[in-house]
């Protein structure tokens, strides 16, 4: 019976561990798929000038969840014409659709900071904010790389040393 | 739909106050915004006012100002910068959104606007059937002439030359459809959104969208052929180039320009030689007034009247 339940104890923290290792890797999935996105949305502006619904609509179309979402729904937001600058229909946005899909929080706030940068203005100023955002994510990028390899394995091993320590203690 | 689309342009306050409004959208002529004047809307030639409260009109805001052209250019301003440099932006729907402010130049040049205090909004009408009366005087033997629609601002070219568009297109009883390629600089022929023309323009037409005309011409006759080529307002000397261009090339062209009478058209020297060299075969001059779209006389290539005045309507 004790045997059962330290064997159940290290697989559940385990699996814990796992999973936080596992999280900090979809961080920087996702950060990587932002990346790839505002890529497409630079090259739109730099040689077709397309206006951001159109971008949206015709980006968003294409890309996985929960960033689909978020594009379809800032084009129709824009189309109801409700009112609300361009800033703030980008921040509701953010914080409605990508809070809690993976990025960090700071890059969270960092992308609905973004919004009151952008629409206005030349196009040059427009690509020269998305290279600046770019050259950002990419700094937050290669420091989670860094610590990836390195925090993953803590992870795990804290999750399996954890489990054992735990039934140690209950043996 | 058409009320919609001019709505959906218009700041929230302004539309808000519309709703309580009973108004004749198809008589509307103009929308004119000016930071701290009343807000006008020209209907039939006469100035209409809106009132907020208490017979006080509604007094347009730099705000406002503001959040119509985050509307009208879709929230991209930068996707319209050489719109911006012309002075207006296109709506869907071919209205033409004119603005004026503190000009940012650049090499002697405008490069573009800030402080915009000024909007006008200028409506396209489309007229299905406006140029029935021209086309006795503007075809022979199933062809069409080449033609200038001539008139100052306002009196109705573009819908003139829409309709006649859409029936060369179609084909009616005067001429069998024919394939048209038409060069739409500043999206007011077609009003395309998203590159789809929503004026008819006909079965048989393809449209170059925001495309300058004198390229344009070039760039459709090698790539669809057409019969008859449209043009709105002509009147660089790249436009008149690829004219000859397009016209020896065997393309029958309709085109407008802005020009109070024949006369005045001949001074320009552009026109001048076009016109003593006999290009264009039946010349339209167009006036307002009694009203807009009033046909002042229809002219063959030697300036000789074909038709008198009479009034045609077209917006």
């Amino acid at each position: 019976m004790k045997i059962a339940g330290s064997v159940l104890v290290i697989t559940a923290t385990t699996l814990l561990g796992m999973g936080k290792a596992a999280e900090l890797k979809n961080r920087y999935v996702q950060m990587e798929y932002l990346r790839q996105l505002f890529c497409q949305i630079q090259s739109e502006i730099r040689y077709a000038r397309t206006p951001l619904g159109e971008i949206f609509l015709s980006i968003g179309g294409q890309a996985g969840e929960p960033y689909r979402t978020w594009l379809i729904e800032m084009s129709r937001e824009m189309e109801r014409k409700t009112g609300d600058t361009f800033s703030v229909i980008w921040a509701k946005g953010v914080k409605s659709c990508l809070t809690g899909c993976g990025l960090p929080g700071e890059e969270i706030l960092r992308l609905a900071e973004f919004g009151s940068h952008f629409g206005s203005a030349d196009a040059q100023l427009q690509i020269k904010t998305i290279e600046h955002y770019l050259a950002q994510l990419s700094l937050s990028m290669s420091e989670l790389n860094k610590e990836l390899g390195t925090k993953a394995k803590l992870y795990r091993c804290l999750g399996i040393m954890g489990g054992m320590l735990i039934a140690v203690m209950l043996l | 739909m058409q009320e919609e689309k001019i709505l959906s342009i218009l700041p929230r306050a302004v539309r808000m106050l519309l709703k309580k409004e009973v108004f004749q959208y198809e008589e509307l002529q103009e929308i004119r915004l000016r930071t701290g004047q009343p807000l006008l809307f020209i209907c039939r030639g006469e100035e209409i006012t809106v009132e907020k409260s208490r017979g006080r009109p509604y007094t347009v805001t730099k705000e406002d100002i503001k959040e119509m052209l985050g509307y009208v250019s879709n929230y991209s301003l930068y996707a319209y910068e050489e719109e911006m440099r012309q002075g207006f932006i296109t709506v869907e729907g071919g209205h033409r959104v004119g603005i004026a402010g503190q000009a940012i130049i650049e090499g002697g040049q405008v490069k573009n606007f800030k402080h915009i205090s000024s909007v006008n909004v200028r409506m396209a009408h489309e007229i299905l059937g406006s140029a029935d009366q021209v086309f006795p005087h503007i075809t022979y033997n199933g062809q069409i002439f080449h033609t200038l629609i001539v008139s100052p601002p306002g009196c109705g070219k573009t819908t003139l030359l829409r309709d006649v568009i859409r029936q060369v297109s179609n084909g009616n009883r005067y001429l069998k459809g024919r394939p048209v390629g038409v060069v739409d600089e500043r999206s007011e022929i077609g009003g395309c959104y998203q590159g789809v023309a929503q004026n008819h323009l006909g079965m048989r037409t393809d449209i170059l969208d925001c495309c300058p005309k004198a390229e344009g011409m070039i760039m459709l006759i090698r790539s669809m052929s057409p019969e008859v080529i449209a043009v709105d307002e002509i009147g660089a000397a790249e436009d008149i180039r690829a004219i000859e261009y397009a016209m020896h090339c065997g393309c029958k062209l309709i085109a407008t320009a802005h020009g109070q009478s024949l006369e005045e058209l001949k001074k320009k020297p552009v026109f001048d030689r076009m016109m003593q060299e006999k290009r264009f075969e039946r010349y339209i001059l167009l006036q307002n007034r009694r009203r807009a779209g009033e046909i002042e006389g229809i002219y063959d290539e030697n300036m000789a009247a074909l038709k008198d005045r009479q009034v045609l309507e077209v917006c």
